[in-house]
């Protein structure tokens, strides 16, 4: 049942063969450097026992869940908020009625502010400033006005995500869509948006994954995550296992997310044929 | 008519389907449109020949409103749609356009591209809707395609898509802008045919177009379009045999030279 | 897709080869009753005498051929033990005296002339590096000046190096955040002093010299608050406090005071007088000299010194100690030289001095 492989397939298969025993052995070269020549380097006995103890590990990864899924409820709440407020941003940026001139002047000041002052001090000055306003237990939790903070000024950065996205929606599908008497509000809704949310997927979930970290951030108003837990248990052991315990939580749950996404739009890039998504 | 009533004060004298009253349509300092005038009757097929850049597309998205006008007036039947601050999306949605580019939208299958239409526009449910763009689909040749979405359509096929997706709206009126200019030579003619076929559904039409032989075949008048001012107009004997203007003589010459008549 | 999926092998490498770091890391482990950390977790604080065995083992076992002696730490602490019963001690002044009589006691077995020891063993040849925090804090440096020598930890350091014969000159300060100074690879000082204190765990990576300072936890409050004046722990059962991240005080919060609602954590005290500023939380756990610093020190505008906690005779106190790089010659010089300072009673005038005006007469809290 085998046909004779064209000139073609031949050279590919041989192309294929070779980039493969390629990668394989330039993936085995790093792995045999860094088992071998690791820990010939003088310092390799320290670094070990500081930050790859195993016992040390073992306890901390297991005390760790609790705290870490405190990290990610947060993020499971602010996603959405970020995701809503970044559009409502990115909509407002947009506007082109002459009238609606301050909301556009308001969402372009407010993008520059939150965008050009580092996380840390949002989530300090929200965080501590507000709940000093307010001084009550409930209103004032360091839990609220950390989230605040983070998907105040996350929404910055994903509505000039999701502006970009709206910008490259090329001008011709708005007049197809107005053309066919649909409203401004329609034609965005069934025809830009979708498409544009497509095109920011990638850059989304590059803000997405950074949030997932930054949620950390929080610990500074108090709550213990994560991160705090695994600065409390370096203290206490004077090593920083804790922190490599810390790692892998994250990467359990940031690269699962990534892949699953890219997976889902290749999926999604296949059904609409190959160039759907100019 | 309530839409027709709500655009404005019906005007007596105005008789003809579309009529454009010494339009002035400027990007910038160029003025694009030179007061034009323009009148469209009932069933009428009107083709706007010219040179690329002599203003055919501009009129026609100005007749949609995708455009506002600087000055002058449009009229569809006898209602000023001009008026600035009027309610565009009624009078949309009773002219259908068109476009060269097809500007289907890619992430919608073929009948949802038919069917976002009269749903949210018309407000019909997704069973009538899809009932229609079924029988529309079946009339135009593209009966299996219904559930391909447009990358996997060859140039014609989404032309004819984009031609049906208009005709779901049941326009009183098409405006059609270079339809066959993108497309392959040997996909013109299913494209033709369409219209062809409207022609004898008595659809009333505004054509913008490069094809002189199909031109001369399909209308009923014929008008050459130079730097925004219509230059001169009449039927198609008259243009293509008769030239009056100087202007559309050069411009005849040239195409014939071209081989393109 | 076939990239995602090669990636994926990639990363599945990467954890492999990290698990099997840690693993063979057991196996081999220099230490051979490394203690389990769980064991020691839930002990720590609430029994000491757990604390104090796990001290001692890790002294005799990570004693090296080039030092005679068990390491200081773990001396002091096992001493101590035998010590604290005979003098329940309350105050800080107290407190000082036990970790005097502790390191007494073991004054045969540190034998150590300190100004002959250093020659040779610091990092530069003829000057006593020495870090503290940055910033450094009241009343253990005044004003983040640690070189004008006022503030307890400065004053202790600027004796220590006398006893070792270096001139006040030669003493050269650097600062270091708390990883730095635990961070492994070479250090920039010769000791660190910013409160460090001793615990079994730590010591397992670090040097700690004797103790210089024995302190209690003490709890600040605002002036209104209903916990401003309790009368004993279970007072503050229902308390939501706070505390400095890595902070023995801590600890003391979960392993003593145990109250039902999770301890709010800060990277420092500042932040944590900001949220009980902002009645984000009822309570404050600090050592008491810091404490008083806090509230005496424009910390806060409102503050109250609501109380020291009472400490138990089984346990040491809140021991501060020089952190030396693990197995460094120079820890026995530092404890020569503090033992002449404990003996000579420098140590207690010096906490005297800069500690004891502003934590004398602070109610203790009665356990219970």
């Amino acid at each position: 049942m085998t046909t004779p492989l064209t000139r073609r397939q031949r050279y590919e298969q041989r192309t294929k063969r070779r980039s493969f025993a390629i990668a394989a052995a330039s993936t085995i070269v790093v792995l045999a450097a860094v088992v071998v020549l690791l820990p010939m380097t003088s310092g390799w006995q320290k670094v070990r026992h500081s930050f790859f103890d195993g016992s040390i590990l073992r306890f901390s990864l297991g005390h760790m869940l609790g705290p870490f899924w405190y990290d990610v409820q947060i993020f499971l709440w602010c996603a959405p908020c970020i995701l809503l407020g970044g559009l409502s941003l990115a909509f407002a940026r947009n506007v082109r009625s002459p009238a609606l001139f301050p909301l556009r002047l308001f969402s372009t000041i407010y993008t520059d502010v939150f965008r050009g002052v580092p996380m840390v001090l949002w989530i300090t000055l929200i965080g501590f400033g507000v709940p000093g306003l307010l001084q009550s237990r409930n209103l004032g939790r360091a839990v609220i006005w950390g989230s605040v903070a983070l998907i105040a000024a996350y929404s910055a950065y994903v509505g000039e995500v999701f502006r970009a996205g709206i910008e490259s929606v090329h001008e011709s599908q708005r007049a197809a869509a107005r053309s066919l008497g649909m409203t401004s509000t329609q034609t965005m809704r069934h025809v830009i948006l979708p498409q544009a949310i497509r095109r920011v997927v990638p850059p989304l979930m590059n803000d997405l994954v950074s949030l997932q970290k930054d949620v950390a951030l929080i610990s500074i108003l108090g709550p213990v995550e994560v991160l705090r837990q695994a600065g409390i248990d370096k203290a206490k052991f004077f090593n920083f296992t804790p922190y490599v315990a810390a790692a892998v939580l994250f990467l359990c749950v940031s690269v699962p997310l990534t892949r699953t996404t890219d997976h889902l739009l290749q999926r999604e890039r296949r059904r609409t044929g190959a160039t759907a998504v100019r | 008519m309530t839409d027709a009533a709500a655009a404005g004060e019906t005007d007596a004298g105005r008789t003809a389907k579309l009529e454009l009253d010494s339009v002035v349509k400027r990007f910038g300092q160029r003025t694009v449109l030179d007061h034009v005038d323009l009148s469209v009757a009932e069933s009428e097929v009107i083709c706007l020949i010219g040179a690329s850049g002599s203003g055919k597309s501009t009129l026609l998205r100005c007749c949609n409103l995708l455009e506002p006008i600087d000055d002058g007036a449009i009229y569809l039947d006898g209602v000023d749609i001009s008026e600035p601050g009027l309610s565009t999306d009624p009078i949309r949605r009773r002219i259908g356009m068109v476009f060269q580019n097809y500007n289907l939208f890619p992430h919608m299958n073929v009948l949802r591209n038919v069917t976002i239409g009269p749903m949210k526009v018309l407000g019909q449910s997704t069973a009538v809707a899809q009932v229609a763009a079924h029988e529309l689909l079946a009339v135009f040749g593209l009966a299996d395609k219904a559930r391909a979405y447009p990358d996997q359509l060859s140039g014609g096929q989404q032309q004819r898509v984009a031609i049906v997706r208009a005709l779901a709206m049941k326009p009183e009126l098409m405006l059609l802008d270079e339809i066959t200019a993108a497309l392959d030579p040997e996909l013109v003619g299913e494209v033709l045919d369409v219209i062809r076929g409207l022609k004898q559904e008595r659809m009333t039409m505004v054509l913008a177009t490069h094809e002189m032989s199909f031109a001369r075949e399909i209308s009923d008048r014929v008008a050459f379009l130079d730097q925004g001012v219509v230059c001169e107009i009449g039927s198609p004997q008259q243009i293509f045999n008769d030239p009056v203007e100087p202007r559309t003589r050069q411009f005849l010459q040239r195409v014939i030279d071209a081989g393109r008549l | 897709m076939r990239r995602s999926a090669r990636l994926g092998t990639v990363m599945f490498i990467a954890a492999a080869t990290l698990l099997a770091a840690c693993g063979s890391d057991t196996k081999d482990a220099a230490v051979p009753t490394t203690t389990d950390p769980a064991a020691t977790v839930a002990g720590s604080a609430a029994s000491s005498a757990a604390t104090t065995t796990a001290a001692t083992t890790t002294a005799a076992t990570t004693s090296t051929p080039t030092t005679s002696a068990p390491t200081a730490a773990g001396a002091t602490k096992a001493t101590a033990t035998t010590a604290a019963p005979a003098t329940a001690a309350l105050t800080s002044a107290a407190a000082t005296t036990t970790a005097t009589t502790a390191a007494t006691t073991t004054a045969a077995k540190i034998a150590v002339n300190p100004a002959t020891c250093v020659a040779g063993k610091t990092l530069t040849a003829g000057k006593f590096t020495v870090a503290t925090g940055n910033p450094a804090y009241s009343p253990y440096v005044i004003d983040d000046k640690p070189e004008s020598g006022k503030g307890f930890e400065s004053a202790v350091t600027y004796a220590v190096a006398a006893k070792m014969g270096f001139k006040n000159a030669d003493v050269v300060w650097v600062r270091t955040g708390f990883d730095e100074a635990i961070a492994p690879g070479p250090k920039s000082f010769d000791a660190n002093i910013q409160q460090f204190s001793v615990t079994a765990d730590r010591a397992k990576v670090v040097d700690f010299s004797l103790p210089y300072y024995t302190t209690n936890q003490a709890l600040v409050t605002t002036k209104t608050s209903k916990f401003a004046k309790p009368k004993s722990m279970a007072d503050l059962k229902t308390a939501k406090l706070g505390a400095a991240t890595g902070t023995t005080s801590l600890t003391f919060i979960t392993g003593v005071i145990k109250p039902t609602s999770a301890p709010q954590v800060f990277d420092d005290n500042a932040g944590a007088a900001q949220a009980l500023q902002n009645n984000q939380i009822d309570g404050l756990i600090v050592d008491l000299p810091t404490a008083y610093g806090i509230v005496n020190g424009g910390g806060m505008t409102d503050g109250n010194l609501a109380g020291q906690f009472q400490r138990l005779s089984t346990e040491p106190g809140d021991q501060l100690a020089y952190l030396i790089t693990k197995g460094s010659p120079l820890t026995e010089c530092i404890n020569g030289a503090l033992k002449q300072l404990t003996d000579d009673g420098t140590l207690a005038k010096l906490a005297t001095t800069w500690l004891a005006q502003g934590t004398d007469g602070v109610p203790i809290v009665p356990r219970g």
